[in-house]
């Protein structure tokens, strides 16, 4: 759970709805006011994970993404516009979120998480939301959060199914645990539309807002699993790898 | 006795449906059955789930009645169980 930070007036005004939640309150404010949150990346899920973060008031939001923005990022990546085609990515993504919060810190790196880089920009944040494709940046990504003892959410999508759950380094399985070694079948492409990532962002920004706040029941150590193509919900145990070469020997 | 089990993902595609109902014998374990049910489909579901000595790939989750088991840990059937392979997805 975050430190505090006091609220404005005009902040008090902002985050009025939300403030009214019954657990969450002012303290729950001032507790995501003073988070820092990595999203990586800020595509069909990160776009909407960061907007929703950033509407909700989370204090320092940095965002890692590469690249520029092309015509078949559009139908998902809610953050990047038409007019930005061709330009950088989090250039766009940083524009959209300081339109809609401009009292918040948004660090934009462009740059995809990699073995390299991945220490450095995890220092920086209390809470990481992994939205990126590739299984080497969330690999990366999952060995620099256990080593740092910080909270992961991990949202994943294919078709119109989706895949959610939240690890607490030496409490839950880390993502090794799941997945020890690179997906043999992976495709870097795949069918998607806008509103499954959509939804499956939209959740993945409240577990973020409850493992920060310290609200409700997170999927720790558990996999919210939907299917949105006959609405199927589902909630699934998880268990440890007890020879997990990344999070057995901690 | 009877169990059902379900595809997501990658093998829902691979074996052209989300779930089938199969019968079992009553001392079958869950490893026998994803066995014969890659048996069954050959490829492409097979190879998806089973590397050539036989074993579940390590990035396949597999779930009975919604409780992680891992596949070098025997697990034995019930009726009526529902058993789920889901496939590793990620972000885009």
């Amino acid at each position: 759970m975050a430190e505090r930070v006091p609220l404005t007036d005009e902040e008090r005004a902002v985050y009025e709805w939300q403030l009214w939640v019954p657990e969450f309150g002012e303290a729950g404010q001032e507790r995501l006011k003073a988070a820092s949150v990595l999203v990586s990346r800020c595509g069909g899920l990160g776009s909407v994970v960061a907007y929703e973060l950033v509407a909700a008031g989370v204090g320092k939001l940095v965002i890692a993404h590469a690249g520029n923005v092309k015509p078949s990022d559009l139908n998902r990546q809610l953050l990047m516009t038409h007019d930005w085609l061709g330009k950088p990515r989090v250039e766009s993504a940083e524009r959209r979120l300081k339109e809609l919060n401009p009292r918040l810190e948004i660090v934009a790196v462009n740059e995809n998480i990699n073995e390299e880089n991945a220490a450095g920009i995890v220092e920086q944040v209390d809470l990481i939301v992994d939205c990126a494709p590739l299984f080497s940046e969330r690999f990366a990504m999952n060995r620099q959060a256990v080593l740092q003892g910080k909270p992961i959410v991990e949202c994943a999508m294919y078709d119109m199914e989706a895949q959610l759950t939240s690890i607490v380094p030496g409490k839950t399985p880390c993502l090794a645990c799941l997945y020890p070694a690179d997906p043999p079948a992976w495709k870097r492409e795949f069918p998607v539309f806008g509103a499954v990532s959509g939804t499956i962002g939209c959740l993945g920004a409240m577990e973020a807002i409850k493992l920060l706040a310290g609200l409700g029941e997170p999927l720790t150590g558990r996999m919210l699993t939907c299917d949105l193509r006959d609405m199927t919900f589902r909630v699934r145990s998880l268990s440890r790898n007890a020879s997990c070469p990344v999070c057995a020997a901690g | 006795m009877q169990v059902t089990i379900e595809f997501a993902a990658q093998l829902k595609r691979a074996a052209g449906t989300a779930a089938e109902t199969v019968d079992v014998e009553s001392d079958c374990s869950v490893q026998q059955l994803v066995a014969d049910v890659a048996g069954r489909h050959g490829d492409p579901l097979s190879g998806l789930l089973l590397n050539h000595e036989g074993v579940l790939h390590p990035s396949i989750l597999l779930f009975v009645s919604d409780e992680q088991v891992r596949w070098e840990t025997p697990r034995a059937l019930s009726d009526n169980d529902t058993v789920t392979l889901l496939s590793p997805i990620s972000g885009g």
